[in-house]
């Protein structure tokens, strides 16, 4: 994946101005970030699903 | 979480997602290679949210924990619901403070050649995240009725690291650069740009984030604390029964 991101040129890289190491990790700095954040944000939607479920069956079982 | 609460997320997402898009259109394709660091200088526009996104989120958690302490015997519902947002927080603030770190070690080795350098602002920002972990580890690890107590008195200790890891560039001769913004000298509006974007973008995002961790935290505290209320109902029934 970050080989397709960086070889699609969507991080600009210029090099007379960048080293490769610099685009890679410039490449990887933006695909950490998002990815990251994106697994933190699937954690917490998963703590909420079964904050949901716990609270709904410790209600049936009071009922 | 009630109807009203989830669509105000769901228009929240959309925003966050428009804001985070924008910005990066903004830092990768719409804003130009420095004249210094070249394409290199947008590893910053990624970079320095993650810091105002600490230091909002932790600060909060602070505020959060000192709440949770001063109404845990008054109030009990409402210290529940602080405690619940300082975990939303703390959470939320380690992951900007982890991303803050590897993306100056990545950016480092590039302009410095190193990955990193035991100097004053470094050596103090691991050591807020560590404190922030433990906070974490700490909270899981134990399971007594006085967790959310220590837990609170830890977080305005780590909360002391946060002034010094801002001044350490001031205090002390450091490798990392003086502030960017509200240092000396100016700042080209081409860097301005995309850093306020993207700012904006995290920080919006980040919200969304700790408002449904904290809504899942709140319904499990609930929860557990009218189990343990109905438990000493059923408690005092029986005694009375037996009296």
């Amino acid at each position: 994946m970050l080989r397709l991101f960086a070889s699609a040129r969507i991080v600009p890289f210029d090099p007379s101005i960048d080293t490769p190491l610099g685009h890679r990790n410039l490449v990887l700095i933006y695909v950490m970030v998002g990815l990251v954040q994106l697994a933190y944000a699937a954690y917490t939607l998963h703590k909420w699903r079964v904050s949901g479920r716990q609270t709904k069956s410790s209600n049936s079982l009071d009922s | 979480m009630t109807r009203k609460g989830i669509i105000v997320r769901w228009v929240w997402f959309v925003a966050a997602v428009g804001l985070l898009a924008y910005g990066l259109f903004v830092a990768l394709w719409n804003s130009p290679p420095d004249a210094q660091q070249g394409n290199m200088i947008r590893a910053f526009y990624y970079h320095f949210p993650n810091w105002i996104g600490a230091g909002i989120f932790l600060p909060l958690n602070l505020v959060a924990s000192v709440a949770y302490l001063y109404l845990r015997k008054s109030n009990p519902r409402v210290a529940l619901r602080a405690d619940s947002f300082a975990l939303a927080t703390a959470e939320m603030g380690v992951v900007y403070c982890v991303l803050g770190m590897v993306t100056g070690s990545l950016w480092g080795r590039e302009e410095w050649g190193i990955w990193w350098t035991w100097d004053a602002r470094l050596t103090t920002t691991l050591m807020l995240a560590l404190i922030y972990v433990s906070y974490l580890v700490l909270r899981r690890m134990t399971d007594s009725s006085s967790q959310a107590t220590i837990c609170a008195v830890l977080a305005i200790f780590g909360f002391l690291d946060i002034p010094i890891v801002y001044m350490s560039t001031t205090w002390w001769r450091t490798q990392h650069p003086a502030p960017v913004f509200g240092g000396e000298g100016s700042v080209a509006h081409a860097i301005v740009v995309p850093t306020v974007w993207n700012v904006v973008a995290w920080v919006v995002w980040g919200g969304l984030i700790v408002s449904i961790r904290y809504a899942a935290e709140v319904r499990v505290q609930q929860r557990s604390y009218d189990d343990a209320l109905a438990a000493i109902g059923l408690f005092s029934e029986e005694k009375s029964q037996h009296a």
